[in-house]
Order: C-alpha cells, then sequence, then structure tokens
C-alpha cells in the first residue's frame, strides 16, 4: 500500500533514531503495567489486562509511534451538530466508538493525540449500538482535548454514565491513567524518545490542565525540565529526539455532511527545545467552547494542528497532504472490515477494486430481491410478511449481513424458483416459462459479452466448473443458482 | 460495523411506507412496474435513513425524485429542501486526447527513475479506481475530494447492507408464506 511503503521509508529515513521503536511498540505496556500502579489515583482495576487489548490494537491501526496528528475531526461537525435526530445520534455513537477505540490505540503508543486521527471515522454510519448522549460525546471530546477537570473525575463520571453501553467502556479507565503512567515510565526511561515526546505533551498539557494526582504535579514539573533540556539536546539524550513541530490550521466547516477542507498551514518554528505542542480541536464546536483548560494557543474557530514528522518536509502543502493521506488510509482501514475478504488484500487500488466490485454487487442484489419480491407477490402485499419479517429481521441482524453474491445464492435460492416459477405460472397467467425468458429476450446482447463474463465468474466461484447453460430453466440447485444471478446481471442491463 | 436490528426496523417501516403509496395503483400490474416501485420505495427509505447528513442520500433522493416526486414528497416530508441539495462540483471539460498527450510529453520530460515511474503508475490506477468508485457510488461526482468519497462509501455500503437484508428476509417470509 502507497501509505505504508511511505511509511516505512520515513521509518528507514530516520535510521538509528528510530531502530527500537518496534521494540518500544511492545515495551510501554509492561512499563505502565509497573509503574502505572505507582501514580494514579483514579481506579486501575482493568488496567493491566487492557494493555494486550491496546497493544493489539496498537500494533493493527498504529503504524507511527511519533505521528503525532492532531487532525481529525474531519468533517463531522455538521454531522455531529445535528445530534437532535437519531441518525446523527447513532452518527455520535460511532463517533464515540471510534474515540473509544481511538483510545485503546493511544496508549501502545504512547501518544496522547492520535484520538481524534482515530476517532475521526465515520459519524454517519451507525455502527455503534450504544445510545449515545451528546454530554457523552462532549466529555469524549474532552478526554482528547486533556482538558476540563480533573482527568480521574471525568474517567469515573464517564466510566459510570457508560457502563452499561459499552464493550470498550472499560478501555476508557486506562486512558485515565495513561498521561500520569506515561510520565513516570519516560521519567525512568529517557531513552525512549516516544515516551519521552509524551513525557513533554502530558506534562505541558498536565501544566496546562491540571491533571489529577498528586504524583503527576511534581512529575510534571520535572518532566517539563527534563522534557524541555532533553528536548534540546534532540538525539543526544535519547535515541529519538523530537520531531520538528509544525502546526497546520484547518478550518472547520459547519455545514451538515461537510468533510474538513484545509485551507492553509500555518509554518511555526519550532525548535526541540521549544515546548511542543499538540493542540487537538474538538470537531464540535461546543466541544471547543467548553474545554476551559485548552492551551492558550488553540483558537477558538476551529483549528486543527499537525505536527511535521522528524525528517520530513515542513511545507505547508506536503503537511496537508500527508494528512489527508492518512485520513484515507484510516478510513480505507474501516473499509476493510466491513468488505468481506479484504483482509488479506493490500494496496489501495486493489482494495478499492474489492469495494467497488462489493458496491456492484449489493446493488444487484438489491435489484434482484426486488423484482423478485415483485414476482412473488402481485399484490404487493407486504404487511402480514413485514409482521412476520420482524423475527427474522432480529434473527437476521446478528447473523452477518450481505456476504458476496455469488455464494449466497446456491445456499438461500434453492427453493425459491420453484414457487418463484409456479407463483408467476399461475398467477400472472401468461405463458412465461420462467421469469427470466422475458428479460432475456427484452434485452438484446449489448451487454451480453460482460454478462457472460459476470455469469462465468459466479459459476466459477461458486462450483469451480463452468457448464451451466445462460439460460436457466431447470430446477437444479446449479441452475437456480445461476437462475438467482442471471436477473441480476440483467438488471445491470435495465436503465 | 454491521447494521443493526433497530436499522433494519426503520427501514422496514419507511419502506412500508413508500409502499403504502403505490398500492393504490395496483394497475402496474406489470412485473417491471412493480419492482421499479419496490425498488423506488426501498431506495427512498434507505436514504431517508440518513435524513440528509450524507451526500449519496441526496443524490439518491435527488435521482428518486426525478422520477417520482410524489413518493419523495410524501416519505421525506419532515426533512427541509435546503439540505436535499447537492452542491455540484465545477467540472472542468477536459478534451482527454490532448490532456493525454500533454500528460505523455511532461512525462519525457521529467527525469525518469524506476521508482517514481512505478508510483505514477500506481497513482494512475488508483485515480482510475476512485473514478469508479465515484461512479458506482450515488452522487460521487459530488464529492469532492477522497476522503469524503471514502467516507460516503462506507456509510452507503452499511445502509445497502440493511438494505438487502431486510428485502431478503422479506422474500424469505413472503415465499415461505406461499408455500403452505
Amino acid at each position: 500500500m502507497d501509505v505504508s511503503e511511505k511509511d516505512e521509508l520515513r521509518n528507514g529515513d530516520t535510521t538509528a533514531n528510530y531502530d527500537d521503536e518496534s521494540a518500544n511498540n511492545n515495551n510501554p505496556p509492561p512499563d505502565w503495567r509497573v509503574s502505572g500502579s505507582n501514580q494514579v489515583s483514579a481506579p486501575n482495576d482493568s488496567y493491566p489486562p487492557e494493555n494486550q487489548m491496546m497493544d493489539s490494537f496498537g500494533q493493527t491501526l498504529w503504524y507511527d509511534p511519533t505521528n503525532v496528528q492532531a487532525v481529525g475531526y474531519g468533517g463531522f461537525n455538521g454531522v455531529n451538530n445535528a445530534s437532535s435526530s437519531s441518525s446523527s445520534f447513532r452518527g455520535n455513537n460511532n463517533m464515540d466508538r471510534s474515540l473509544e477505540m481511538g483510545w485503546n490505540l493511544l496508549p501502545p503508543k504512547g501518544n496522547g493525540m492520535f484520538l481524534p486521527n482515530a476517532s475521526s471515522f465515520l459519524p454517519p454510519p451507525s455502527m455503534a449500538q450504544f445510545p449515545a448522549d451528546s454530554g457523552f460525546i462532549e466529555r469524549a471530546a474532552r478526554f482528547s482535548l486533556f482538558s476540563g477537570g480533573s482527568f480521574s473525575d471525568m474517567m469515573n463520571h464517564h466510566h459510570q454514565q457508560q457502563q452499561q453501553q459499552q464493550p470498550l467502556g472499560n478501555p476508557t479507565e486506562s486512558i485515565g491513567l495513561f498521561l500520569p503512567s506515561n510520565v513516570g515510565v519516560a521519567h525512568n526511561d529517557a531513552s525512549a524518545a516516544m515516551k519521552e515526546s509524551n513525557v513533554v505533551r502530558s506534562s505541558e498539557q498536565g501544566n496546562k490542565q491540571n491533571v489529577p494526582g498528586s504524583g503527576n504535579v511534581s512529575e510534571d514539573t520535572q518532566s517539563s525540565g527534563g522534557g524541555g533540556g532533553n528536548g534540546q539536546k534532540g538525539g543526544e539524550a535519547s535515541s529519538k529526539g523530537f520531531d520538528s513541530k509544525k502546526r497546520k490550521r484547518n478550518r472547520q466547516s459547519s455545514e451538515a455532511g461537510q468533510s474538513h477542507r484545509s485551507q492553509q498551514s500555518e509554518e511555526e518554528a519550532d525548535n526541540n527545545g521549544d515546548k511542543k505542542r499538540n493542540d487537538e480541536q474538538s470537531p464540535k464546536s461546543q466541544g471547543n467552547k467548553t474545554n476551559s483548560g485548552k492551551q492558550t494557543s488553540d483558537p477558538k474557530d476551529g483549528y486543527i494542528h499537525v505536527r511535521a514528522r522528524r525528517g520530513q518536509a515542513t511545507n505547508s502543502h506536503s503537511l496537508a497532504e500527508r494528512v489527508r493521506r492518512e485520513k484515507i488510509s484510516e478510513r480505507m482501514k474501516f473499509l476493510q472490515d466491513l468488505v468481506p475478504g479484504c483482509n488479506k488484500v493490500t494496496g489501495k487500488a486493489v482494495m478499492l477494486d474489492e469495494i467497488i466490485n462489493y458496491v456492484q454487487s449489493l446493488q444487484r442484489q438489491v435489484e434482484f430481491l426486488s423484482m423478485k419480491l415483485a414476482t412473488v407477490n402481485p399484490q404487493m402485499d407486504f404487511n402480514l410478511e413485514g409482521l412476520l419479517a420482524k423475527d427474522a429481521l432480529q434473527l437476521r441482524a446478528g447473523t452477518s449481513s450481505a456476504t458476496p453474491f455469488p455464494q449466497n445464492m446456491p445456499m438461500v435460492y434453492p427453493p425459491l424458483p420453484h414457487g418463484f416459477m409456479q407463483q408467476t405460472l399461475s398467477s400472472m397467467g401468461r405463458n412465461i416459462s420462467s421469469p427470466l425468458s422475458p428479460i432475456n429476450g427484452g434485452y438484446k446482447r449489448q451487454e451480453a459479452n460482460g454478462w457472460e463474463g459476470d455469469l462465468q465468474n459466479v459459476i466459477q466461484i461458486n462450483y469451480g466448473a463452468g457448464d451451466v447453460p445462460p439460460d436457466s430453466q431447470a430446477a437444479a440447485a446449479a441452475a437456480a443458482a445461476t437462475a438467482a444471478s442471471l436477473p441480476s446481471s440483467n438488471m445491470k442491463v435495465e436503465p | 460495523m454491521q447494521p443493526t436490528s433497530s436499522m433494519n426496523k426503520e427501514f422496514l417501516k419507511k419502506w412500508q411506507m413508500g409502499l403504502q403509496i403505490f398500492r393504490p395503483s395496483i394497475d402496474n400490474t406489470s412485473v417491471s412496474e412493480r419492482k421499479r416501485a419496490i425498488k423506488l420505495s426501498a431506495d427512498v427509505a434507505m436514504a431517508s435513513l440518513r435524513k440528509g447528513t450524507t451526500c449519496w442520500s441526496r443524490a439518491l433522493i435527488q435521482k428518486t425524485a426525478s422520477e417520482d416526486n410524489f413518493l419523495v414528497r410524501q416519505m421525506l416530508s419532515g426533512i427541509k429542501e435546503e439540505t436535499l441539495i447537492n452542491k455540484k462540483l465545477p467540472k472542468v471539460m477536459c478534451h482527454r486526447k490532448i490532456v493525454r498527450r500533454s500528460k505523455k510529453i511532461l512525462m519525457r520530460r521529467k527525469s525518469r527513475s524506476a521508482m517514481e515511474e512505478v508510483a505514477a503508475k500506481a497513482k494512475k490506477l488508483v485515480k482510475r479506481k476512485t473514478q469508479g468508485l465515484r461512479n458506482a457510488v450515488p452522487g460521487g461526482e459530488f464529492m469532492s475530494n477522497n476522503v469524503l468519497l471514502i467516507q460516503e462509501t462506507l456509510d452507503y455500503i452499511v445502509s445497502l447492507q440493511t438494505q438487502v437484508n431486510v428485502m431478503r428476509s422479506i422474500v424469505d417470509a413472503a415465499a415461505a408464506g406461499i408455500e403452505r
């Protein structure tokens, strides 16, 4: 995949500094466990077991631990603002869920700012199943911004409200522990620049936002001093230096459904010795206003700040491009989960191909199903079935959703064509031997080539033997499957 | 990220609503007429689930409105008109041959390295695929950047899955009812 290749290039560029990056990926969890208990006053019962989960999450989704992106609440402002309607309600749910996922990712990689990046997936699709409220979103947004009251208070509050809801509720507790633990960790282990950078960040945020925990305060001051000193030395003190950072600002649109556009990026001379801060912006303007303890440089008009990685061009355009690329790759990852059979596929082009095929197959399925419904039920009287189907729907929702078209056909539809054809014969009283033939006759072979190709593919996928006649009238399962697939292919022709 | 049962139910409800509108005109006895009615109402139901928040839903509604305004208006009575309008992107009319020729010249002028060529080809391929995706997703032409495109695709896929699930279960129920 382009993005992954470039990531590796980047990693390679920074050579020795990033040698133990992978090691760092694995190290933090054990370190946390060690040091996490020392400092945090927040409840951390579930903390140790969460590390593995977060670690695994981090492994899969985080490709560059030092990649600090404060990006990402993309175009969800409008969507999230429309919290009154149920659909955006669910959108908020998704935001919450992905927020939590993002939080899961954060600790292993020691980057507190990854949250918005991971969370900016999908507000509209109601992927999550819990009924969140906008208050929760606000709190979650506050999380990401490390602002607004004490961290543990937020954690507790959040946890209470969310207890009944998500399976991922627990990891949020660990998030509360993330900062303090990292502070301690970095303090202990100065060799890991990642932690150090976290220390700097967290310390600064702690300074700004009064992160609770008695240990934190002292840690903050110490680590901030240490961090500042380390920052200047850069690669000397630790194997990894701080990234040269630069801020990029985006204006957020408040219209519903509009995505985020990056208009300009500001360059800030940000030396290694300077304080580095990842400013996060909540996509919601409400979140902006309510986050009291924000960094002072955070403008209220909704900028998103991005930092350039070490060794990267700090050109505004390239930065914007990189942000965009990463957004895209995140979403592609989501798509991988959604589209069946995309896990092994890497590379944008192939994945896009799969996605296109899947969308088209779904559309064809819809056509076919509607045709079937039209023939099965001439009166279009679906009320009774609606009641009946509700139970079926309950069952179906749990099972996997629309699987790829060819695989399904033989299983589901063999019994149907019988009744299908008989119904049409009896009710319509026409001399239609099969519902397919008028369609067959109606369309000239304009699309014959593609159609045949489609059919071939279907057959190959299903049976491995391609010896089925195109016009299916037989009641055999094979023929039924092809019959099922035929109208769908034919549907494509229909304007 | 699978469609939830609540989504299924909502879709079913809206779909029934749409079908009610078509039921009086039962004289559309031809299969294709009925199929068109079913599909239209299903599409509008699916799009209305999003209530104008996503680009594809608006585009789908626009497409349906061109065929059957009455249905659309009935089903989407609660939604304002402004939200339903997509801002059309300015379409630059390019003469393809000229563009291709100039691109070839540019490529020749640039210094070639193996990696560059590969990257360029990969980019071309990706561009072509994204164009294909734009054609597949309703309203793809209105999505100005790839990020939005992929977001919309995700949402669209989830909605399509809902639609397919509900329709399939109804078909099964209908078939089961008939065979009894």
